[in-house]
């Protein structure tokens, strides 16, 4: 045996085990998944939320939503904020520093007047021009910050700042939220006495192509184009069963920033969240967990399978390019902020299972990816292994992608099926096949280019262009 | 090389498999969902029927009319699960001789005597939902056989249960709390004050001895029943609470004094202020700020140099809504010329009542 084959069969079986590995992990997240959304339907067929609604005994919880240059849509936005059935409810919107007519648009809709307001910086932020508030008595809830901007991560915490209640929800702005979506998340903060539970999240589901009137999901329905499908079916995959599976065994350690809630004493005892990151969301949950363990207080991160919150997806490869890129380097960010918990027995799960995962699987894939891929048409070229190995492993891969994807879709009908009609599941199905031939190899390449993008320390969001949603169309 | 063969084969043959078995679910599913529309139809009569069934000549209730086919298909599980569960749904929303009505229909259809097998099952969530039917139903004759479960292991079971006895006898039912040794979650106290709020007012007692229990909800849930019925009588027991061991306990005692309050309660918080945690000091400034009557205002004053804002803002509160001269004592203050009470006072001078 020369040298040379030597390391091309140290490198192969490497690849293989390392592929074997991740397989092994999808399988487990997918059985402990079903108990777990098993679990949570049986409990819920017993659960009245509307007990909760008006109930003066619920906890207090402030929707945060930070908004830059959201004039277009702002007004129905809040509209749909305002209108959530909760009790005990405040709304701050965090005004980030918009270059458009935002805040105009609020004073104006909303009549708001600029109020006395003694803001506790418990966290530092960027300066707080003004606090406005409602003349109108329907909409007291309504609390609208005008801030220096800052970014995301410090107009939220501009929005912890001045929040007056116990819990905080984060929302980006432009989310359509379910009309239970507040009670849900809330529910699972009432139900331990055991475990702290320090932070809630619930399934992000896309909404391009669905119906929206004034801030109102009225139709879901599966997005026409082929990028925000497969985003579709890729939010099914990560939501229904890697967090569900996560949160079975405690180790959740991401709550998306798009919709979470959290227990604001321990948000503050953090720090609030951090603004020199960009996966300020992971980066969060991470150094709550990290201090609950090193505190010793049992505490839980929970998470509800039902679709609470509708995003819009990118729906170009650039905006697309740029999203799963700045995903790529928070996450980097975020493990190596906090490298001290890694395979450190001390931190529990999170450091013997959670934080490996991610570290392997979640940052190193699809470096592993593109790497081996190269290695392997170049060691073929080279005749130091066969063609015929080489697409034999690629399909090997391909048709596991293919079998993972077509049970979660099977997961979704059982639980939630929100596409409906059988045309819709076949093409889900028909994404789910060409998902790996032409989605996955542009994500891989923008995790690549995350990664170079880090070592060029570039620390931007990137712009977000959105197309707005569908909204229905007027009954002649 | 054969072993990604086989590993290939395997997977795609079960995504095949996968795929098949979605679509014989998804036709199977289709004739479910037409036998349930006929169903649904078949049961709405018969509720409709059953609701406004009127009592025979003699004062009795005579047996509501079911047809053949519903009798038949009373042996088919998918069918007998949604009946149940239109019952239990249309029971909720009637009351009266209307519930009475449906109660007959269930036990005339046999019901019970199914709901009686499920409390037999090893399933939690079957017994669960067997202890929600009997509660719902109103089978008092049951109430032996549910009461037993309201401390029972399972967290689902043990809070139908407790759900369950207070739906068959009311405030009577509470009587689990003298036994109960498991939590009762905030998620349950909230469920439980709800179904109270719906049972008739009879006399509630018992207060007391649950508001000296060694299980720590429990005084938790008390002294909220003290607060929702306004339990004046209860007012020492009620203080003696703020001297308990657990912090929980003394939040809610001092959240139940916010209601139930005599000439001296705030003097009664502030004797206990240095003691307390910090989210409990909190708690007796915002329950100050809304009992007022503080006699000496100097005392206030004095927490005002902490260093936290949150407190220091608190404090301010109860100075200004706990004495007709707070205001003026606190504008007179020096440090009120000073950050961070000059930004605080403008909007607490807003909130004064």
């Amino acid at each position: 045996m020369s040298w040379q084959s030597f390391l091309v069969d140290i490198f192969t079986y490497g690849l293989l085990a390392y592929s074997v590995s991740l397989l092994s992990c999808y399988l487990l997240f997918a059985g402990f998944s079903i108990g777990e959304i098993r679990n949570y339907l049986r409990k819920n067929s017993f659960t009245d939320y509307g007990v909760l609604a008006g109930s003066t005994q619920a906890p207090s919880i402030s929707i945060l939503a930070p908004a830059y240059n959201e004039g277009a849509n702002i007004i129905e936005n809040v509209r749909s904020l305002l209108s959530i059935n909760y009790t005990n409810l405040e709304v701050i919107i965090i005004n980030d520093g918009s270059k458009d007519d935002s805040l105009a648009k609020l004073i104006e809709a909303y009549h708001l007047y600029k109020a006395d307001f003694f803001i506790d910086g418990q966290i530092e932020t960027k300066e707080v021009k003004g606090v406005y508030r409602s003349r109108k008595i329907v909409y007291k809830k309504l609390i609208v910050v005008d801030k220096q901007n800052g970014g995301k991560a410090d107009a939220l915490n501009v929005g912890i700042n001045v929040s007056n209640n116990n819990y905080i929800v984060c929302i980006d702005v432009d989310c359509i939220l379910e009309q239970d979506a507040i009670l849900k998340l809330a529910k699972p903060f009432l139900e331990n006495t055991k475990e702290r539970v320090i932070a809630t999240g619930g399934v992000i589901r896309i909404a391009n192509s669905c119906i929206v009137e004034n801030g109102r999901l009225l139709k879901v329905k599966l997005p026409r184009q082929f990028l925000p499908r497969v985003q579709t079916l890729e939010y099914i995959r990560a939501f229904l069963l890697g967090r569900m599976a996560w949160s079975r065994l405690n180790g959740l350690l991401l709550i998306s920033g798009a919709f979470g809630a959290f227990d604001k004493d321990i948000v503050i005892k953090c720090g609030g969240y951090n603004h020199k990151t960009v996966g300020e969301d992971m980066e969060l949950v991470v150094r709550m967990r990290r201090y609950m363990q090193e505190n010793r207080i049992p505490h839980k991160v929970s998470f509800i399978p039902d679709p609470l919150c509708w995003t819009e997806a990118p729906s170009t490869f650039k905006i697309l390019g740029r999203q799963r890129n700045r995903w790529t380097r928070g996450t980097i960010e975020t493990l190596q902020m906090h490298k001290i918990m890694f395979l450190n027995p001390k931190y529990g799960i999170l450091g013997m299972l959670s934080y490996p995962y991610w570290l392997f699987f979640e940052f190193l894939a699809p470096l592993v990816e593109f790497f081996g891929f190269i290695a392997f048409i170049i060691f073929a070229c080279f005749g130091l292994i066969q063609w015929s190995f080489f697409f034999g492993l690629l399909l090997f891969i391909f048709s596991f992608g293919f079998l993972y994807s077509v049970f979660a879709i099977l997961m979704e009908v059982f639980t939630y099926n929100q596409y409906k009609t059988n045309k819709n599941l076949l093409l889900l199905i028909l994404t789910a096949f060409l998902e790996p031939l032409i989605f996955h190899p542009f994500v891989v390449w923008s995790a690549v280019k995350g990664n170079i993008d880090l070592l060029r320390k570039k620390n931007s969001w990137g712009e977000m262009t959105r197309q707005g949603f569908t909204k229905e169309k007027v009954q002649q | 090389m054969i072993y990604f063969e086989i590993l290939l084969s395997v997977f795609l043959g079960l995504a095949t498999f996968l795929i098949t078995f979605l679509s014989f679910y998804l036709f199977i599913r289709k004739i479910w969902r037409r036998a349930y529309l006929k169903w649904d139809r078949m049961i709405d009569m018969l509720l409709r029927k059953a609701i406004f069934f009127h009592e025979g000549n003699n004062g009795q209730l005579t047996s509501i009319p079911i047809t053949r086919r519903l009798k038949d298909n009373l042996n088919n599980r998918r069918f007998s699960n949604r009946l149940v569960k239109k019952i239990i749904l249309a029971k909720r929303n009637v009351s009266g001789q209307y519930g009475d009505n449906l109660r007959q229909l269930y036990i005339q259809l046999g019901l019970d005597k199914k709901a009686l097998r499920l409390l037999e099952s090893r399933k939690w969530h079957l017994q669960a939902y067997a202890i929600q039917q009997i509660g719902t139903m109103g089978l008092k004759e049951h109430l032996a056989r549910v009461y037993r479960y309201t401390n029972c292991k399972n967290n689902l079971i043990r809070m139908e249960a407790q759900i369950a006895v207070l739906n068959l006898i009311g405030f009577e039912g509470l009587r689990f709390l003298d036994i109960i040794s498991y939590q009762i979650t905030d998620w349950q106290q909230i469920r439980l004050l709800k179904e109270l709020s719906t049972v008739p007012q009879t006399e509630l007692t018992g207060i007391d001895k649950w508001l000296s229990s060694e299980n720590a909800s429990v005084t938790i849930f008390a002294l909220k029943l003290a607060r929702n019925y306004r339990r004046y009588e209860l007012y020492e027991n009620i203080v003696s609470c703020l001297d308990h061991n657990n912090p929980n306990v003394r939040k809610q005692a001092i959240a139940t004094l916010t209601d139930i309050y005599v000439e001296n309660t705030s003097e009664v918080l502030l004797a206990r202020f240095e003691r307390e945690t910090y989210q409990n000091q909190i708690a007796i400034m915002n329950a100050i700020a809304v009992i007022g009557d503080v006699q000496n205002v100097s005392t206030l004053l004095s927490y005002l140099d902490t260093e936290k804002a949150q407190m220091k803002f608190a404090v301010a509160r109860a100075i200004i809504n706990g004495n007709k001269t707070g205001l003026e004592c606190l504008v007179n203050d020096q440090r009120s010329k000073t950050y961070p009470l000059i930004d605080m006072i403008p909007q607490l001078k807003t909130e004064i009542r």
